[in-house]
């Protein structure tokens, strides 16, 4: 009856082309300050795409005085809007920075896993629009194997126990190189 | 014992089942006839009904195989210091163990032993069966409705008293959760049977002490909602802690490989706050981990300042650390000394110079020679209470964020 929705993400396919970024912007028409989906290079040669991980124990969800956080039978933390009161403390709190700010309305806003989207029996607008096929949706209580809980440039897993998985990042050859 | 009187058993065990008697009702027939003392297990050894005196329901045992080719489904079977030897049959359905039949071995033949335990195990196999789609069809209704509890998505608590009272729970008396877990368990490749230990654990501990808490299992965690039974806040938080040391010494007796965590969250009057209790536990638990132990009492009233540094930026921190603390560690490095471990011994045992002595085996005089020189290398005074806490918090960085450190 409960299950764990969640993100898997391969480093080595992501290009950087922030597609994921722009769709998810698209999608749910956030503001100009608000990125629910960010990209950001490694400087390794390698980008890391990071939106809420939808997490076990979210600090968002702990640290709101309003109530604000639900965290649905599916895994999905979603923020009731009308309860926030502009606090700021689960954008702090949060180490993925998933809870955003919206100076316009005065409210923190996230990622809804494309809630509609979903419900329609479509992927989020990320995973769509990632044509390299580096981000995708899986069920982190059965995770596909070879995967593991985090990268390098990842933030601390440990507090919050996100719902993301990754594929283990291989040392590039670059034989041209020297 | 021939076939026909195998078939006989076989139908009358059958009945048993189709007149509802359950396993208890399998053992005690099977006892009858071979007069010899049965143990039924579930897949995680755990004994659901026994006839042998030493081996009483709801005990784990261990079993290993000392079977040889005339009798393969002979087993060493133990519980505590009992050990005894006995044949043991697993009974499954579609190559899914569901529990297992043990026959003591008290000098019957073994060719009618195994004839009658295989024919035993298969009608077993149909009870547990119908055991485990029962126990699972309510746990699921009940998992629902803990999930929801611990993740505040029911709004009314009205609704959540009147939905707890249908197991019997009563949620309108103040509660706190607390979490445990096995240290390195991986939920996706742990032992499951572990887990399961961990459970019966805290369970068994709990009714010994005449606690009724609702307990469940979460992944790798075991989770359990604590009724308030003391008036008074000291008294509730030392009875918590009693409960919880019982607990992880039964947990070091069962499972001695790996060491029991346990965080215990803020006691709330109101039951949809519950799912504040439960995130509390979670990072008392989590923060334990980090500290190393170094939190005695892992209630999350009691994380003090590691409460504010474990949310703050993660290189500022860092930074903090290098300056306070970090001319110490460079000095270490280069002359291969170990002034951080005594600064560290020093504040553990509140600054008291005679117990760091004692408890680092050094002469007191060559102590107050090591501070000494740590006072030089930090140029600052030990003595002064500021200097104490900056070098307390930035020991506390150290746990918190020892991988931004190391960068």
């Amino acid at each position: 009856m409960t299950e764990q929705m969640g993100f898997l993400f391969n480093a080595e396919r992501c290009v950087g082309c922030k597609s994921c970024e722009m769709a998810c912007k698209n999608e749910n028409s956030t503001p100009a300050n608000v990125n629910w989906r960010r990209v950001s290079s490694q400087g390794t040669g390698n980008n890391l795409s990071i939106s809420c991980n939808h997490c076990e124990s979210p600090e968002c969800f702990r640290v709101c005085p309003q109530r604000a956080y639900v965290k649905r039978r599916d895994g999905i933390v979603m923020i009731n809007i009308n309860r926030c009161d502009g606090c700021m403390t689960c954008v702090s709190a949060c180490p993925y920075k998933a809870p955003q700010f919206d100076l316009e309305k005065q409210k923190a806003s996230k990622c809804t896993f494309c809630l509609p989207r979903r419900e329609a029996g479509l992927q989020p607008a990320c995973v769509s629009a990632c044509h390299t096929g580096a981000l995708s949706v899986i069920n982190t209580d059965q995770p596909p194997k070879n995967t593991v809980p985090t990268i390098e440039g990842f933030p601390d897993i440990r507090l919050t126990k996100p719902s993301i998985r990754f594929r283990p990042v291989k040392e590039k050859l670059r034989y041209w190189i020297k | 014992m021939d076939i026909h009187e195998v078939q006989r058993l076989q139908s009358d065990l059958l009945k048993i089942i189709a007149e509802g008697s359950g396993v208890e009702g399998i053992v005690e027939a099977l006892a009858k006839v071979i007069e010899a003392p049965v143990i039924v297990t579930n897949e995680f050894h755990k004994i659901l009904a026994s006839t042998h005196k030493d081996y009483p329901r709801h005990s784990f045992i261990r079993s290993s195989n000392i079977g040889s080719e005339k009798s393969p489904e002979l087993y060493q079977i133990n519980l505590g210091s009992n050990m005894n030897e006995a044949y043991q049959f697993p009974s499954f359905i579609k190559n899914k163990i569901l529990g297992y039949l043990i026959i003591f071995n008290d000098g019957l033949d073994s060719m009618s032993i195994q004839s009658l335990g295989e024919a035993t195990s298969l009608v077993l196999a149909v009870q547990l069966a119908k055991d485990k789609e029962f126990s699972l069809s309510e746990k699921r209704y009940i998992d629902a409705f803990l999930f929801d509890l611990l993740y505040g998505n029911i709004e009314s608590g009205e609704d959540i008293i009147a939905r707890g009272e249908l197991w019997g729970w009563d949620l309108s008396r103040p509660q706190c959760v607390l979490v445990f877990e096995l240290e390195d368990y991986d939920y996706y490749s742990g032992d499951r049977d572990q887990l399961e230990v961990l459970f019966d654990s805290v369970q068994s501990v709990m009714n010994e002490l005449g606690e009724k808490p609702i307990l469940t299992k979460k992944k790798g965690e075991v989770i359990a909602i604590l009724f308030r039974s003391k008036d008074g806040q000291q008294e509730q938080n030392e009875y918590t802690k009693l409960l919880a040391d019982k607990i992880e010494s039964l947990v070091k007796q069962r499972i001695p490989s790996r060491e029991l965590r346990l965080g215990i969250g803020r006691i709330y009057k109101k039951p949809k706050d519950i799912f504040r209790s439960y995130q509390e536990a979670k990072v008392a638990l989590e923060l334990g981990k980090l500290m190393d132990s170094r939190l005695r009492t892992p209630f999350f009233t009691k994380l003090g300042v590691a409460r504010i540094l474990y949310n703050h930026d993660r290189h500022e921190l860092a930074e903090l650390y290098k300056e306070t603390i970090g001319e110490l560690e460079r000095y270490d490095l280069l002359n291969n000394s170990d002034l951080m471990k005594t600064l560290e011994t020093f504040l553990a045992h509140r600054c008291d110079l005679k117990e760091t002595a004692k408890v680092s085996y050094v002469h007191p005089n060559t102590l107050r020679y090591r501070l000494k020189k740590i006072q030089e290398i930090l140029d600052a005074d030990l003595d002064d209470i500021d200097t104490k806490l900056n070098l307390m918090v930035a020991f506390k960085i150290k746990f918190l964020v020892a991988s931004e450190i190391d960068k």
